[in-house]
């Protein structure tokens, strides 16, 4: 899919243009490089974490509202309202990505926007997601 | 009133209601239809089969009528709305049967005191046809609760437990909605074999709220707390839930089948807790069986105590293309934005249509291949009526444009819609190293999501069937760019476009008129004369004077050969 595509979708997004926010897959070979998580950090706050204990500490902040803006360009009311985080956990390790995976089929999706790599969405119950964009 | 009397409907749910009313015992046809005639001014007629039941003492009743047409009884339950709310409740809700059916049935049980179980497949509109209900009967802002079961699920969640003393109940809220988020997902993976009260403790960390250590206070579950307060609490996915779990809704089972008005709390010294008028319990899941797998089974006594509703696995094909030819209707699509739409499809309505076929049909194609291929039965992407929306927004407000930049190129913005949409989200590239299996899967997926698109390619090109339009035989591309280039012409020459418009709207009156005068001859028959100046009355309350003579005259113009000799 093209960085255009996810760029526009990320805006409406952010924006609350998309109605009833789910949880969204950015799937990416390598986030550093790519034009699409670039693009999603400068519209969503978006962290990156390495372990599931920075997983909860992202989203308890999101959810204190103590996350800092994203980048650049990023609309400060669109991300105190919280509506959207990006959460890049293409370093997790695979077996803790494995776990959360499967933990995940519980709980209520909320606005989160996962940067992954194609390997880790692999170990995802695709119907976790209601956008994935590649 | 007024507006609903343009429409002839109404006076056929009229007659309806009037078994409604329990007017079985008025034996002669004159004596009913007079008591009809009398009552219509507070009997009313709402989309979806249900009708309005005005009282003057203000306990408004809402009939539902069940599929199968004119010939079955309503079942009536009460309701705190009043006519012109039910029908603001009603405004943007799709007329699906599959709807209507789900309203029905619940108020069946409603009325009959009994727990509902809705089985059906998932996009099927089950939790929106018990909201529905829920809003009709007692209002949009009445609170309504729903607990989603899980693997995990416990009978305290139910009944209540032991929580640390000292919280609010806002901070409990807060940590319950934060350990129901993606966040308790990765606190129980995180904690693997920890408890429920472990993870509710690192919840309360995580969010800067202080428990107090070794002091516990008693919380009511939900059931408890909907029982106080007499409202409605919904069960939902209840085949997720473990047996012990379902098990513990026996309890319920009061006389005669119908819910128990009070249940003991054997944690709380036995301390029996009884249930507010207006509690009740509604219950839906997803039938165990091949396309559900991991479900439990609900034992035969539980089964016993719920009216159990078996619905269809899917949205029937019409419904699926009725729903897709309403969300592209001018008053449902999104509006514009501001750099991705170039036509704006609320001021192109046949456009909207014909995208709306193609859309049905790729959708309908869509859910067959993933659904019972071998492939696609291991993809858990259940296609409904959400995707639908989200590929009516898309079409709206990302457009392609075609290779010269001079036009909009819709056979290419709806197959990237479905693609980002349906398609994108289908299970590939898991190429998890070393696994020879999942590398399988994953070929075998990609040539799903090829196959899915090869075969949208297929629905829009010129090699199957051709539609006719406008006197030609055109495939579907060729209509979406007749019809493309028209809505382009139309920015060249508003006026004409006006004048289309308005021959539209006057060829649509004059059907409308034509239905009015078939069904008030109808009526004219059955009433044998007894109320001569019925179908005069109904005529008077038509909008304008062209409706009511065009009427008059359709009236004339059906008159038997004989008669009128």
């Amino acid at each position: 899919m093209a960085n255009s595509d996810s760029g526009t979708f990320f805006s409406d997004a952010a924006s609350g243009g998309l109605g009833k926010l789910g949880r969204l897959a950015l799937v990416v070979e390598d986030s550093g490089m790519s034009m699409a998580a670039a693009r999603l950090r400068q519209l969503v706050p978006t962290v990156c974490v390495s372990s599931l204990g920075e997983i909860v500490e992202a989203l308890a902040a999101h959810e204190l509202g103590s996350l800092p803006p994203a980048d650049e360009g990023q609309d400060r009311d669109a991300s105190s309202a919280g509506l959207l985080i990006g959460l890049d956990i293409s370093t997790i390790p695979h077996d803790q990505v494995e776990l959360f995976a499967g933990n995940l089929l519980y709980s209520r999706a909320s606005g989160t926007v996962y940067v992954m790599t194609p390997a880790q969405f692999g170990l995802f119950d695709p119907g976790l997601f209601d956008y994935v964009v590649r | 009133m007024s507006e609903t009397s343009k429409n002839p409907q109404p006076v056929g749910e009229l007659l309806q209601l009037a078994r409604a009313d329990r007017l079985q015992d008025l034996k002669s046809p004159s004596e009913r239809l007079k008591r009809i005639t009398s009552q219509r001014e507070s009997q009313l007629a709402l989309p979806l089969g249900i009708g309005f039941m005005a009282s003057p003492d203000g306990r408004n009743k809402l009939a539902f009528f069940p599929m199968g047409g004119l010939g079955n009884s309503p079942v009536v339950v009460p309701t705190v709305l009043s006519y012109e709310d039910a029908k603001a409740v009603l405004k943007d809700v799709l007329p699906l049967p599959e709807t209507r059916d789900v309203l029905f049935r619940l108020a069946s049980s409603d009325a009959a005191g009994r727990m509902p179980l809705l089985l059906g497949g998932t996009g099927l509109g089950k939790t929106f046809g018990i909201k529905l209900f829920h809003s009709l009967t007692r209002g949009p802002d009445a609170h309504l609760k729903i607990y989603y079961c899980h693997g995990q699920s416990e009978t305290g969640d139910l009944f209540g437990k032991m929580r640390p003393a000292g919280l609010t109940r806002d901070q409990v809220e807060r940590i319950e909605a934060f350990l129901a988020s993606d966040a308790g997902a990765a606190l129980r993976a995180q904690g693997g074999s920890a408890t429920d009260d472990d993870a509710f403790s690192r919840a309360a960390a995580a969010l800067n709220i202080t428990v107090q250590k070794g002091s516990f206070v008693w919380e009511h579950g939900h059931v408890v707390k909907a029982m106080l307060n007499g409202e409605m609490l919904v069960i939902e996915e209840l085949t997720m839930a473990p047996p012990a779990f379902q098990n513990a809704f026996l309890q319920f089972r009061g006389k005669d089948g119908k819910l128990a008005s009070d249940m003991q709390l054997p944690e709380l010294d036995g301390r029996t807790i009884t249930a507010k008028p207006g509690f009740s319990m509604v219950f839906s899941a997803n039938p165990p069986g091949t396309v559900y797998r991991d479900r439990h089974a609900i034992c035969a006594s539980l089964r016993r105590a719920l009216d159990e509703n078996m619905l269809d696995e899917y949205l029937h094909e019409d419904s699926i293309r009725a729903a897709t030819r309403e969300m592209f209707k001018p008053e449902r699509l999104c509006g514009p934005s501001d750099d991705g739409t170039v036509v704006d499809l609320r001021n192109h309505p046949e456009l909207g249509q014909e995208i709306a076929e193609v859309v049905s049909a790729f959708f309908l194609q869509f859910r067959e291949k993933v659904m019972v291929s071998e492939v696609g039965n291991r993809q858990r992407i259940i296609p409904g009526l959400d995707h639908l929306a989200k590929i009516s927004l898309l079409v709206q407000r990302e457009q392609e444009l075609t290779a010269d930049g001079s036009s909009v190129d819709f056979v290419a913005t709806i197959r990237r819609a479905v693609q980002l949409a349906l398609v994108s989200a289908l299970q590939d590239k898991p190429s998890l190293i070393g696994s020879r299996r999942i590398d399988q899967a994953d070929k075998e997926n990609k040539s799903l999501g090829k196959a899915l698109l090869d075969g949208f390619d297929h629905l829009v090109g010129d090699s199957i069937e051709l539609t006719e339009f406008r006197g030609r035989k055109l495939g579907r591309r060729q209509i979406l760019e007749a019809l493309t280039k028209e809505a382009f012409e139309s920015f060249l020459a508003p006026e004409l476009n006006e004048q289309t418009r308005a021959a539209e709207k006057a060829a649509q009156n004059r059907a409308t008129n034509r239905k009015i005068a078939d069904f008030l001859k109808k009526i004219d028959h059955l009433m044998q004369g007894e109320v001569p100046t019925f179908a005069e009355e109904i005529i008077g309350k038509l909008d304008s004077t062209e409706a009511r003579d065009e009427v008059r005259r359709f009236m004339l113009e059906q008159q038997d050969p004989g008669q009128q000799s």
